[in-house]
């Protein structure tokens, strides 16, 4: 986290944290549902490689989201190969969103709806997602990290949010049930699963996480 | 001298060519560490890591700084085993 993008962002009233876990810049705010879960380091899902972990919880999300009658599928090997391939003109790569890894979903035409990211410690795993529900500023997030905005016109392209598929309210409660039943579907049983909406960050103050040792 | 790397469990289903991040050493050349206390935190896929001491000793090298790149196997630093 530099000096001048904590300078921006106090400019524009935005918070700006620097997260724990790996993975890109994310903006969160009421347009995306954090999504957390806790594997004790008993679990054997926390004893697997990060990638097992990731691709069991993406199912568990993938199946979810199906129950509410959202098609979203797990990026391939070969997506996640063609999107950082894709992102290094323009430079997406520091952007959660501007590409694909183990595990994250992406609608039928294969924008990224799901971002993940994980924290392994002593104590446990922590596993994260960002569903978008609706659309992020992505040029906000661009000028932010001092990025041209052609990158928040490609972000924009290389993303869905589920806004635009489904033209209603999203069903928190029915997604929530259904998660459950998909961490236990996977081997994640017997953890705690949080759906927060994050109500501290509907203040319409957006929160950049930031983490800076993306790539 | 015992090498400190990333254990390989944690590079299972990685594509090959796929480097992670030293995001901090914990401990510097020097230090006194037990077996398995956390050396090092990296970034690997998404996923952040803890690197642990293999065995008690003493650190006697760090082999690759902070904010350098690293592939699956590598040696991150040295370790001079107690006793």
């Amino acid at each position: 986290m530099t000096p001048e993008l904590e300078e921006s962002a106090a400019a524009r009233g935005i918070d700006v944290v620097r997260r724990d876990s790996g993975g890109g810049a994310v903006m969160t705010g009421p347009w995306m549902l954090g999504i957390s879960l806790w594997l004790p380091p008993t679990e054997p899902a926390a004893q697997a490689g990060p990638v097992d972990t990731f691709r069991r919880f993406g199912a568990a999300c993938r199946d979810a989201l199906g129950e509410l009658g959202i098609a979203a599928v797990l990026a391939t090997d070969a997506d996640v190969a063609r999107s950082i391939e894709r992102a290094r003109l323009p430079d997406l790569r520091w952007a959660c969103f501007g590409t694909l890894s183990h595990g994250e979903l992406v609608d039928q035409a294969g924008r990224k709806l799901l971002g993940l990211a994980q924290c392994r410690r002593p104590g446990g795993v922590l596993l994260e997602g960002g569903l978008l529900l609706s659309e992020p500023d992505w040029a906000l997030l661009c000028e932010l990290f001092g990025k041209p905005a052609e990158a928040g016109l490609v972000l924009r392209d290389v993303t869905a949010a589920l806004a635009h598929q489904r033209g209603r309210e999203f069903e928190l409660e029915a997604f929530h049930a259904g998660l459950r039943r998909g961490v236990a579907r996977y081997g994640l049983a017997s953890v705690s699963v949080d759906v927060p909406f994050l109500p501290q960050l509907t203040e319409r103050k957006p929160l950049a996480a930031i983490q800076g040792a993306a790539r | 001298m015992l090498a400190i790397r990333l254990a390989d469990e944690m590079w299972k289903d990685v594509e090959p060519g796929t480097e992670a991040l030293l995001d901090k050493w914990l401990v510097k050349e020097g230090d006194i560490v037990s077996s398995g206390q956390p050396v090092a935190n990296v970034v690997l896929v998404k996923a952040a890591l803890e690197v642990s001491a293999p065995a008690s000793g003493r650190i006697a090298r760090i082999l690759v700084p902070v904010e350098q790149t690293f592939g699956r196997g590598s040696d991150l630093a040295l370790l001079e085993p107690a006793g």
